[in-house]
C-alpha cells in the first residue's frame, strides 16, 4: 500500500520519524507532507520516506518599502560605517530596538500566510490521490484538510484513515 | 485470568511514539492487570488543540464535522502492554485554559469514536477524573461500574475554576469508586469536598521490582535525578547543592535524566557553576531504561517542591539504590517508617545547605546505618505489580458483586 502521512506543522517529529520508518519496514511505500525544521537533524527520517516539504517556514510577510529603505537599508549602511571600534555594536542595537518590534508586529501576517501555504500544500497532496492509506498525524492535519477531505472520503469509501501508524493488536497476537 | 472481567481504561495520558514517558504509570497499571482480565481495552484521549486561542471548539464546524467522521471510521485496535488493546482517540480541544471545555471535549469525542454506542465493558477505570473520568461516566453502559484514579499535580489550580469545580463535584458524586495515589491529593479533595471525603480511597501506581542491581553501591558518589526540567522540580537548587558537595569531594558526578523548558537555562547554570565536566544532561529517557539507569548510579536525589505520589523514589529503591528525597508530599508517604533504611529525607527549603547537610548525614551513615534491601522489601509488598493488580481486582470484583 501507499501510506501518506499528513503533518503540515510536523509538531511531533520524533513520532513521525518512528512511524514512517515502521510503515516502510512493513513494506509500504511511504509518503510524507512535512514542514522544515532544524530539529529534524535530531530525529532523521528514513531514506525510504518520500518527503514533500511545505516550505511554509520560509514565508514571511513582506516588509513595506518605506521600512525596507528608510528604516533598514539606509540606517544600517550608515551605522556599519560608523560602527567601528567601541561603536561596533551599533548595527545590532538598531536591529534589536528599531527593526525588532517592527518585524514582531508583522508576525500575525506571517502566521496567516504560512497557514494559507500549509493549507494549499495539504489540499494539493490530497488532490494527487496517489495513496491508499492516509495518516492524519496531528491536529493541523485535520484542520487544514477540512475543506478537501470530505469529498475524497465520499469518492473513496475504501480509503484507510488513521491518526498514527503503530503495531496493530492482531499483528502482535500473530 | 478471570473470564468475567471485561475492563475499559479511559485516560488522557498514555505513552505514544512522541512522548514515551507520558502516562507511563497508566501503562504500568494496564500491564499489571491485563493478565487477570478476559478483555482489556484502553481508550487514550490525547488532547489535540485546534483553532485560534480563546475560540470555542465549534468555531469551525467543518473541522468538527470532519473529525467526528474520521473518528468513526479510523479505529485501528493497537497492541499495548500485557496483551491489552489500545485505541487512540484524538480529542480536539479549544486553545483555552478552561478545564470544563476539555472535560466536555473528552466525553464528546469518545462518544463520536464509539459511534454513539456505550462502552461495552461492565467495568470502567478512568484516569484523571475531570477529563478521563467524565468521559467514562458519560459513555459507560447502563449498569456498568465506573472507577477512577486521580494523579493530577494541577488539581488545586483546576478547582479554582468554578465550572470545573462543579463538574468535579458531580464526578465525585457519580463515580462508583474514587481513588487517589497519595496523601496530598487525599487531603486536598477531602478539604474541598468534605461531603465526599468518605468516598476517597488509596490505590498505588505499580512499580517493577523485577531487576534489582547486582551489588549495593560502595560509596554515594554517582548521583542521579530523574525529573522534568521545570520549576517545580528545583534542578537549579540541586545544581547549587551538588556544587557545594563537590567542593568536598571532586569525584562526585550528577546525571540529570529528563527534559523540559528550563533545559537551556540549567545547562548554562551548570557551566556557570563550573560543573560542565561533572554534570550530564541525558534528556528524555524511555521508562523502560529507568531501572538500568537507577542501578548504574549510587544515589537517587529528588528535589521536587511538590509530588502527588513519588514513582521515581519507589523505582530507585526497587533497583536497590539509596535515596535522598525532599519532603514533597507523596514521597513522605511512600517512605513512612523506612526513612532511615532507605536513605534520607530533607525539608523543602530554598537554602541548598539543607540538601548538603542531608547528604553529609547520609554519607556518614551509609551503608552501616541504612538498610536498602529491607526498604525495598517493604515497598515491594505495597507497590509491586502483583500487589497493585490484586487491589484493582478486589475493587472491580467487589463492585460487580453489589
Amino acid at each position: 500500500m501507499t501510506v501518506l502521512f499528513v503533518a503540515p506543522k510536523s509538531a511531533w517529529r520524533r513520532a513521525l520519524a518512528a512511524e514512517t520508518r515502521a510503515a516502510a519496514d512493513a513494506g509500504h511505500r511511504v509518503r510524507l507532507l512535512a514542514e522544515e525544521h532544524p530539529d529534524w537533524e535530531l530525529t532523521p527520517l528514513d531514506e525510504r520516506v518520500e518527503v514533500a516539504w511545505t516550505g511554509a517556514s520560509e514565508i514571511r510577510a513582506p516588509e513595506p518599502t518605506f521600512v525596507a529603505i528608510v528604516l533598514r537599508r539606509i540606517p544600517l549602511a550608515i551605522l556599519r560605517r560608523l560602527g567601528r571600534g567601541p561603536l561596533r555594536g551599533l548595527p545590532s542595537w538598531w536591529r534589536r530596538t528599531v527593526l525588532g518590534p517592527i518585524t514582531r508586529r508583522r508576525w500575525p501576517q506571517t502566521q496567516a500566510l504560512r497557514e494559507a501555504h500549509r493549507r494549499a500544500a495539504v489540499e494539493a497532496v490530497l488532490a494527487e490521490g496517489d495513496f491508499d492509506w492516509l495518516v492524519l498525524h496531528e491536529p493541523q492535519a485535520v484542520e487544514l484538510s477540512a475543506a478537501a477531505l470530505p469529498a475524497l472520503l465520499e469518492a473513496r469509501p475504501d480509503l484507510v484513515t488513521t491518526f498514527s501508524f503503530e503495531t496493530r493488536a492482531e499483528a502482535a497476537r500473530a | 485470568m478471570n473470564a468475567d472481567r471485561h475492563v475499559a481504561v479511559v485516560t488522557p495520558w498514555y505513552p505514544d511514539p512522541e512522548v514515551t514517558y507520558a502516562g507511563a504509570f497508566v501503562r504500568a497499571q494496564v500491564e499489571a492487570v491485563a493478565g487477570g482480565c478476559a478483555e482489556l481495552d484502553v481508550y487514550h484521549l490525547k488532547s489535540w488543540p485546534v483553532g485560534a486561542p480563546g475560540a470555542p471548539l465549534d468555531a469551525d464546524p467543518a473541522v468538527v464535522e470532519l473529525h467526528a467522521r474520521l473518528l468513526a471510521r479510523s479505529d485501528v485496535p493497537l497492541a499495548t502492554a500485557g496483551g491489552a488493546v489500545l485505541h487512540r482517540v484524538p480529542t480536539l480541544t479549544p486553545r483555552d485554559p478552561e478545564w470544563i471545555t476539555h472535560s466536555d471535549a473528552s466525553a464528546r469525542w469518545l462518544r463520536a469514536f464509539l459511534g454513539g454506542a456505550p462502552l461495552k465493558a461492565p467495568i470502567v477505570h478512568a484516569h484523571v477524573p475531570i477529563t478521563g473520568g467524565w468521559a467514562a461516566l458519560e459513555n459507560a453502559a447502563p449498569g456498568a461500574r465506573v472507577h477512577m484514579t486521580e494523579h493530577s499535580s494541577f488539581l488545586a489550580q483546576l478547582l479554582e475554576q468554578p465550572a470545573a469545580r462543579a463538574r468535579y463535584d458531580e464526578v465525585l458524586e457519580r463515580a462508583d469508586g474514587f481513588f487517589v495515589v497519595g496523601e496530598p491529593l487525599h487531603r486536598l479533595i477531602a478539604a474541598e469536598f468534605p461531603h465526599h471525603a468518605g468516598k476517597l480511597e488509596y490505590i498505588a501506581n505499580p512499580i517493577d521490582f523485577g531487576a534489582p542491581r547486582a551489588a549495593a553501591p560502595t560509596a554515594l558518589r554517582r548521583w542521579l535525578s530523574v525529573a522534568a526540567l521545570n520549576e517545580r522540580k528545583r534542578i537549579d537548587y540541586l545544581l547549587e547543592a551538588f556544587r557545594r558537595c563537590r567542593e568536598e569531594d571532586p569525584g562526585l558526578t550528577l546525571t540529570l535524566a529528563g527534559d523540559g523548558k528550563l533545559r537551556a537555562n540549567l545547562e548554562a547554570l551548570a557551566e556557570e557553576l563550573g560543573l560542565s565536566g561533572s554534570v550530564e544532561f541525558l534528556g528524555s529517557v524511555d521508562p523502560a531504561e529507568v531501572p538500568a539507569l537507577m542501578a548504574a548510579h549510587d544515589l537517587f536525589v529528588h528535589t521536587s517542591r511538590h509530588e502527588t505520589f513519588g514513582v521515581v523514589v519507589v523505582e530507585a529503591l526497587a533497583a536497590g539504590t539509596p535515596v535522598l528525597v525532599s519532603r514533597c508530599g507523596g514521597s513522605d508517604q511512600v517512605l513512612r517508617g523506612i526513612e532511615d533504611a532507605a536513605g534520607r529525607l530533607y525539608d523543602v527549603d530554598d537554602d541548598p545547605e539543607v540538601l548538603v547537610a542531608a547528604y553529609r548525614d547520609l554519607r556518614e551513615r551509609y551503608p552501616e546505618r541504612t538498610n536498602v534491601p529491607a526498604a525495598r522489601e517493604h515497598l515491594r509488598a505495597k507497590y509491586s505489580y502483583e500487589t497493585v493488580a490484586r487491589r484493582h481486582f478486589e475493587v472491580w470484583d467487589q463492585g460487580a458483586r453489589r
